[in-house]
C-alpha cells in the first residue's frame, strides 16, 4: 500500500519524526502523550495542554499568521498548515516525518 | 491637511498596507472564536461615535482621556472601528462631515505619535515604547537570570505560549491588545531586548476567573544577531525560531521574580490549566453570546477613557438591544472573507478615511 504523503504550507521550520495523534478539542488531552505530533483541523487555545507537549503540529487549514503557526514558532517546533486532509489521511499511532520548512508530511 | 499631517497619514497607511498585504482569505481562518469583522460590525459604530462625540465637545479633554489608553489599543482602533465612521456618514446615522472625519483621524494619530518613541506604525519592524537610553537604563537596573541551558529556554518559551493562549481565551484572538503587548526589539550593546507584558490576566469585570495572578512581565535578552520584528498588529515575526537564542531573562509575576526552572514550570502549568478552563468556557458560548462578550471586551479596552469622564466602561443597554435586534445578520454575512484580488489596494482604500470605500 502506498505511504501517505501530504503537502501543505511550512509555517515553522524544523524536521521531526514521531507518532500521530489526531485531536479535536480539550477532551483529547488525557490521551495525548509528550512528543506526539498534534494533528488537527486547526488548533485553538483549548488545546494548550497538548500544544505544550507536542513535538510538531500539522493542520488542515490556516495560514502563516494562524494559531498553530504562531504557537509552533514560539515553541520552536515544526509546523505544517493548510494540508487540507491531514485529519482524514493521518491516523493515530502512524509514524510520520514533518518538514516545517518544505511543508511536506510523509508517512514512514 | 498640512504636510506634517499628510506624512503621518501616509505612515499609517504604509504600516497597515505592509501588514494587510499578506492577509488573504486563508488568513481569515486563523481567528478564534470568530473573525474580527463578525464582531466589530455590531459595536464599531457605537464606540467610535462615543469617542468622536467627546472629541467634538472638547478635544483637549478627549486627548487627555485617550492618552490614558494604551497605544496598541489605539493602533487597533484604526482598523477595527475607524471604518465605521464611513458607515455613519454614508448611512447618515449621526451628523458627521468628511472634514470632521479627517480631523478626528489626524487627532487620533497625533495621540499615538506622542506615546511611541520609535518609528510609528512598525514600518521598521519595531514597536518602541522606550528610547534607546531608557532601554539601556532598564537593562542596567534589572537583575538578570542567565538562560543557562536548553531546559530553561524551553520552559520560558512554553510559559510564553501559555500566557499567549490565556490572553486569547480571555480577550479573543482579535482583541489580545486588551490584556497584553510586546514592545521592542531594542538593540542593546551585546543583545536584543524584547519586552512582553501581560498586564491583565485577571479580568474579573468580564469573566468569572479564579486566576490568582494579575500580571506577568517578561524582559527577554537574545543573542545580538537574533532577527526579531514586530508587525503593525504586534505579532512577532522571526526568520528562525528564537527560543534557543535567549541569553538572559527577567520574569516576574505580580512583581515577584521567577529565577529558576521549577518556578517557571510551575507557573506555566498553573496558567495552562486556567487557559484550558477559560477557553473551554468560550468554546461553549453561542454566537450571540460571543458577539456580546466581544462587545464587552472591546469597551473594556477603553476603561481608562471612560474613567476619565467618570462614566461606566460597560457598553450601553441600547447597544445590547441593537445586537439582539440584528441577531446573526453580520455574523453570517462576514463568516467567510471573499477573495480579494489586490489586498494592498483594497486595505489601503478601506483604512484611508478620506476614501468612501467600505467593501
Amino acid at each position: 500500500m502506498d505511504k501517505t504523503k501530504l503537502k501543505g504550507k511550512g509555517a515553522s521550520a524544523g524536521v521531526v519524526e514521531g507518532k500521530v495523534k489526531v485531536v479535536s478539542g480539550p477532551e483529547d488531552a488525557s490521551s495525548f502523550n509528550s512528543g506526539e505530533i498534534l494533528v488537527a483541523k486547526i488548533t485553538n487555545p483549548t488545546m494548550i495542554m497538548m500544544l505544550r507537549k507536542a513535538s510538531a503540529i500539522v493542520t488542515d487549514v490556516g495560514g502563516l499568521t494562524s494559531h498553530p503557526a504562531i504557537v509552533s514558532r514560539e515553541l520552536g517546533i515544526p509546523c505544517v498548515v493548510a494540508t487540507k486532509t491531514a485529519t482524514q489521511d493521518l491516523k493515530d499511532g502512524m509514524t510520520i516525518r514533518v518538514n516545517g520548512a518544505s511543508g511536506e508530511v510523509d508517512e514512514l | 491637511m498640512n504636510s506634517k499631517e499628510e506624512t503621518l497619514v501616509n505612515q499609517l497607511l504604509a504600516g497597515l498596507e505592509k501588514f494587510f498585504s499578506k492577509y488573504t482569505e486563508k488568513e481569515y481562518q486563523r481567528f478564534w472564536p470568530a473573525n474580527p469583522v463578525q464582531m466589530d460590525a455590531y459595536f464599531g459604530v457605537d464606540i467610535v461615535y462615543t469617542i468622536f462625540s467627546e472629541y467634538k465637545i472638547n478635544f483637549e479633554k478627549c486627548k487627555e482621556a485617550l492618552l490614558k489608553v494604551r497605544p496598541l489599543v489605539l493602533y487597533a482602533a484604526l482598523y477595527h472601528i475607524f471604518p465605521s465612521l464611513k458607515i455613519i456618514k454614508q448611512e447618515k446615522l449621526y451628523p458627521i462631515s468628511q472634514e470632521e472625519i479627517n480631523n478626528f483621524w489626524v487627532f487620533f494619530l497625533e495621540i499615538i505619535r506622542q506615546q511611541i518613541k520609535g518609528e510609528l506604525f512598525c514600518l521598521d519592524g519595531t514597536f518602541q515604547k522606550l528610547t534607546v537610553e531608557e532601554a539601556e537604563k532598564l537593562e542596567k537596573r534589572i537583575k538578570w537570570t542567565e538562560a543557562e541551558d536548553q531546559n530553561i529556554k524551553r520552559a520560558v518559551s512554553s510559559l510564553i505560549i501559555t500566557a499567549e493562549n490565556l490572553i486569547w481565551s480571555f480577550y479573543f484572538d482579535p482583541y489580545t491588545e486588551t490584556g497584553s503587548e510586546r514592545h521592542g526589539p531594542y538593540q542593546l550593546k551585546d543583545s536584543v531586548l524584547l519586552v512582553r507584558e501581560y498586564y491583565d490576566l485577571q479580568p474579573r469585570q468580564i469573566w468569572k476567573t479564579k486566576n490568582k495572578y494579575k500580571n506577568l512581565t517578561m524582559y527577554l535578552k537574545f543573542a545580538p544577531t537574533t532577527k526579531i520584528a514586530l508587525t503593525y498588529s504586534n505579532m512577532l515575526e522571526t526568520r528562525d525560531p528564537i527560543w534557543d537564542k535567549l541569553v538572559e531573562f527577567y520574569i516576574a509575576v505580580d512583581g515577584k521574580p521567577l529565577r529558576d526552572l521549577k518556578q517557571i514550570t510551575e507557573l506555566g502549568d498553573y496558567l495552562a490549566e486556567i487557559a484550558q478552563e477559560q477557553s473551554s468556557i468560550v468554546n461553549k458560548l453561542l454566537p450571540l453570546e460571543i458577539i456580546k462578550k466581544a462587545t464587552e471586551i472591546y469597551y473594556y479596552q477603553y476603561v481608562n477613557f471612560f474613567k476619565y469622564y467618570h462614566q461606566s466602561w460597560k457598553p450601553p443597554k441600547s447597544l445590547y438591544n441593537y445586537i439582539s435586534k440584528e441577531g446573526l445578520s453580520f455574523w453570517n454575512q462576514y463568516k467567510e472573507q471573499k477573495p480579494i484580488k489586490n489586498p494592498k489596494r483594497y486595505y489601503h482604500k478601506l483604512f484611508d478615511m478620506r476614501d468612501d470605500f467600505i467593501n
